[in-house]
This record gives C-alpha cells, sequence and structure tokens, in this order.
C-alpha cells in the first residue's frame, strides 16, 4: 500500500501539480543545492581543522622532546660545553610559539626538581632570553599574555619592577589581577599587602584563600598587623582582614575587633564573632546574649559557637526565651548543644531546655 | 652487568631526567609512561629496582605496587609522588616499598638513594 503511494511521487507528478514554471519548485531547488553545499563546505572546514590541529600537536609534542632533552641535558650532563650548547638552542626558539614551549617545559622542570638544580633552571630562563620575552609578553594588550607572564614570574621567582605591574592589581579580567597578587606577594620582603590600599575592586573568595596560603607558606618576612584593613571601604577586605587577625593569633587586636561588633554588617559582625571565638575571647559573650533575639540567624549561630566553645551552661540557658522566637535552624542547634556539649548540666538540671522547646508548637521533627 | 631499572611515570619530564641521570649512573633504565605498561613489563621482564609514582594512568602506583609485591616480592620498590600526606606514605612503607620521595625532588639525592637501596653505594 505504501510503496503504492510512495510510487506516484515522481518528478513527473509534481511537474503535474505545480506546473512547469513552479516558483516553488524552483525555489526548492534552490534551497536544496545551498543546503548540500554548505555542509560540503563545513565538512571541508572540520575536516580541515582537525588536520591543522593534528599537525599542531604533533609539532608541539615534537618541540616539547626536543626541550626536554635539551634542558636534561643542560642541567645533569657535565662533559657538554654549556654555552656552545646554549648558543645552539637559542637559535631554534626562532619564534614565539616555540619561546612558549621552552617556557612551558622551563616551568615544568621547576616544578618537579629541587636542590641546586633550580639555580640553574633560573639561569637557563634568562640565557635563552626567555625573561625577556615575558616581559614582552607581560606589555601585550592581550589579558591571557599578561597572566601568564605573571605566572611564569610568580613560579620562578623572577624579579621584576613592581611599578611595571603594580597597575595590573586593578585590571579589569580577574586572572590578570589574581596573577598579579601573586607575584606581589611572592615576591615581598615586608609589607605584603600594601596592595590593599589599591585595590578598586572587591576580593574575591579564591583571592582571599590564595593570600592567605601565600602568607602562611611562601611569605618569609614580619607579618602585618591586619588591623589597619578593618576600616577599609570592601567588605571583603575587613572580613579577611578579620579572619586573618584569628589565623595568626594577633590578641592585641581584640579592643578593636570588639568595637566592630557594633556594625550594622552582618558578614563582617559574623566573623568578628568566628574571630573572637578562636582568640578564646569570652569577655563578649553577656553583651552578645543580651541582643541575641536582635540578631539575625546566621549572627545567632555564631553566636552559639561562640558559647559552646567558651561560654558556661548559665549563658546556654539565658538564651532560652529568645531562642524560643528564633529561626527553627538556630532553635536546632540550641537543642542539639543541650543534647551533646551540656548534656551532664542538662541532666542536673532536669532538662528544662528539653521541656521548654517541647512546649513549642515549633516542627521538632527536624532535630 | 648492569642493574636493571624500570621507571613508571607518566610526566615526560620526570621520566627523561630519571632516565638521564640514572644511564649516567650506570643502570639500564627501562620506562613505562603509565601503569598497564609498567605492570606488563613488571610480568614479563626482571628488574633489580623498581620506581614508581602512585599517580598513574590506567592502573594506580598502589596496585602496581601490590601486584609487584606478587610477581617479584624481593624487587624493592622506591615510590617517587606528588604526595607528601602522612597516610598515603604510611600506607606505601606498610605495603613494602623501601623508600619514598616526595616531588619536587632532587635528582642527586634520588641517585643516592637508588644506589643505597640496590647496595651499590
Amino acid at each position: 500500500m505504501t510503496s503504492h503511494i510512495l510510487k506516484n511521487f515522481t518528478p513527473e507528478y509534481f511537474v503535474t501539480l505545480f506546473g512547469e514554471d513552479s516558483q516553488f519548485i524552483k525555489i526548492g531547488l534552490i534551497i536544496c543545492t545551498l543546503f548540500i553545499v554548505i555542509s560540503l563546505f563545513l565538512m571541508v572546514i572540520l575536516f580541515y581543522a582537525r588536520y591543522q590541529k593534528n599537525k599542531l600537536n604533533k609539532r608541539k609534542d615534537k618541540l616539547n622532546n626536543l626541550c626536554i632533552d635539551f634542558i636534561t641535558t643542560y642541567l645533569f650532563d657535565d662533559q657538554i660545553n654549556k654555552k656552545r650548547f646554549l648558543k645552539r638552542f637559542s637559535r631554534i626558539l626562532k619564534n614565539d610559539f616555540y619561546k612558549q614551549i621552552a617556557t612551558h617545559q622551563i616551568l615544568e622542570f621547576s616544578n618537579n626538581i629541587k636542590g641546586e638544580s633550580v639555580e640553574d633552571i633560573r639561569d637557563l630562563f634568562k640565557e635563552l632570553n626567555l625573561d625577556k620575552f615575558n616581559l614582552r609578553q607581560l606589555q601585550s594588550h592581550r589579558w591571557e599574555k599578561k597572566a601568564r607572564a605573571l605566572f611564569v614570574f610568580s613560579e620562578l621567582s623572577i624579579p621584576i619592577d613592581l611599578d611595571e605591574i603594580i597597575g595590573l592589581i586593578n585590571h579589569k579580567r580577574i586572572e590578570v589581577r589574581q596573577q598579579c597578587l601573586l607575584y606581589i606577594l611572592k615576591d615581598a620582603k615586608n609589607n605584603p599587602l600594601e596592595f590593599l590600599d589599591r585595590i578598586e575592586r572587591p576580593l574575591t573568595l579564591w583571592q582571599r584563600i590564595y593570600i592567605e596560603d601565600s602568607l602562611k607558606n611562601d611569605y618569609q618576612g614580619q607579618i602585618p598587623d591586619f588591623s589597619i584593613w578593618l576600616e577599609h571601604q570592601f567588605e571583603s577586605v575587613v572580613v579577611f582582614a578579620v579572619r586573618m587577625i584569628g589565623e595568626f593569633n594577633q590578641f592585641e587586636n581584640i579592643p578593636k575587633l570588639e568595637a566592630l561588633l557594633n556594625t550594622d554588617n552582618v558578614v563582617i559582625k559574623k566573623e568578628v564573632i568566628r574571630c573572637l571565638n578562636k582568640l578564646s575571647n569570652e569577655a563578649i559573650i553577656p553583651g552578645l546574649i543580651q541582643n541575641f533575639k536582635n540578631e539575625t540567624s546566621g549572627v545567632q549561630l555564631e553566636i552559639l559557637n561562640l558559647i559552646e566553645n567558651n561560654g558556661n551552661y548559665e549563658q546556654f540557658l539565658t538564651l532560652l526565651t529568645p531562642i524560643i522566637k528564633a529561626e527553627d535552624k538556630v532553635k536546632v542547634t540550641y537543642f542539639n548543644m543541650n543534647r551533646m556539649h551540656f548534656a551532664k548540666e542538662s541532666a542536673l538540671n532536669g532538662d528544662i531546655v528539653k521541656f521548654a522547646l517541647s512546649e513549642e508548637p515549633m516542627q521538632m521533627s527536624t532535630v | 652487568m648492569k642493574k636493571r631499572i624500570l621507571v613508571i611515570e607518566d610526566n615526560p619530564m620526570v621520566v627523561k631526567s630519571l632516565e638521564f641521570k640514572l644511564n649516567k649512573d650506570g643502570f639500564d633504565v627501562t620506562t613505562s609512561p603509565d601503569g598497564r605498561d609498567g605492570l606488563e613489563k613488571i610480568k614479563s621482564e626482571s628488574f633489580d629496582l623498581i620506581l614508581t609514582d602512585l599517580m598513574l594512568p590506567f592502573i594506580s602506583g598502589t596496585q602496581i605496587i601490590e601486584q609487584a609485591k606478587t610477581l617479584a616480592p624481593n624487587v624493592p620498590i622506591i615510590v617517587l609522588s606528588t604526595s607528601n600526606q602522612e597516610a598515603i606514605i604510611t600506607n606505601a612503607f606498610s605495603m613494602g616499598v623501601s623508600d619514598f620521595m616526595t616531588k619536587p625532588f632532587s635528582p642527586n639525592e634520588l641517585s643516592l638513594r637508588v644506589k643505597r637501596t640496590l647496595g651499590v653505594l
């Protein structure tokens, strides 16, 4: 049946249907032809792109291997004439692509090798004029070149003029800002966070993590007094400074942190309580209890955490009345504290917390 | 006769440096770019020492150590890894490795450790 119907769809059938000079058929034919041509064209482009990519990868692999061989021989073979060897290799690095590959391999060596060879790697970088090449990249208008160059200088600890890069701390691309910040931190001999006074954009979470890590693991100089950034225009910088006061045990800054407790900024307030908790400051607990009912749930949770670590059962019990009006997650935390942390004291007092909270219409199924 | 060392490592830069340094020290070095190839070589050839990374393609370094300890229990193993976590290092030693080196490594130090493990120092 179907084949019988299909047999009717011959070219003659369409000619009869639309007429010999039908515009409809002409347009259809043009569209079909165009579609076939475009498809073929795209396929050719696709194959060509793949071919070019494979070719480039092959070239890259070849050059990578050549660089590895060269650097290995340069570093570990004492019998070669290093000057002549270097000259020969410099001639190979004829364009930016070659120099990029060489820079990449030098970084690989620098990341995997330690000991006396590290100095040799840095010398090699300069001998091959890769420092000049990367300085040129730094001055380029393309952000990825700038970021990469900064990364290279930072990884190899190559000194560059700070005036040249300090402006990049406010670059529109975060990648450049981040690499610039890392370089400054790694290079700094003292006052590593001076750049915080110059930034025009807030610090991202990752930047804060990087700075903290760098201060803890790379920076060798004196740790700065973080309290000077407690009044910074950006909330992220203030939060970072507060956190660092806690991380580096700057007990002398406790009065300044206590003053910050009056801020209306919830994020800062939470960080201050967290920091004072870390610094085992119990003196602020009575004041915080007094104002507990007016705080947001986030701040209330921080206060509970503070009482758990530095407070006592009496202070904990004082919160029973405001807790009844708090959000469920705060009630749950309070209840769990009663059950786990103050279990002994609670049992001696007839578990009034459980009694008081069970009287509440709150949904305790989550507890 | 030269002592035979199998280096199982996926980073070509590390492989080349190790190969160069150990060849210079007078060892016969065979390399494997991944765990599967390394394991095949352990099964089919005999070595005096195995130098392996822990993070390898296809078969992990830990699995290689386990297999090597069954197939060639007397062959000493040195681990060269980026991991410096105490638990990983302890685990490697409890599996019977002779030495553990973390990356970045000093090629001279590695050369000394290899010689000491092979008793040629």
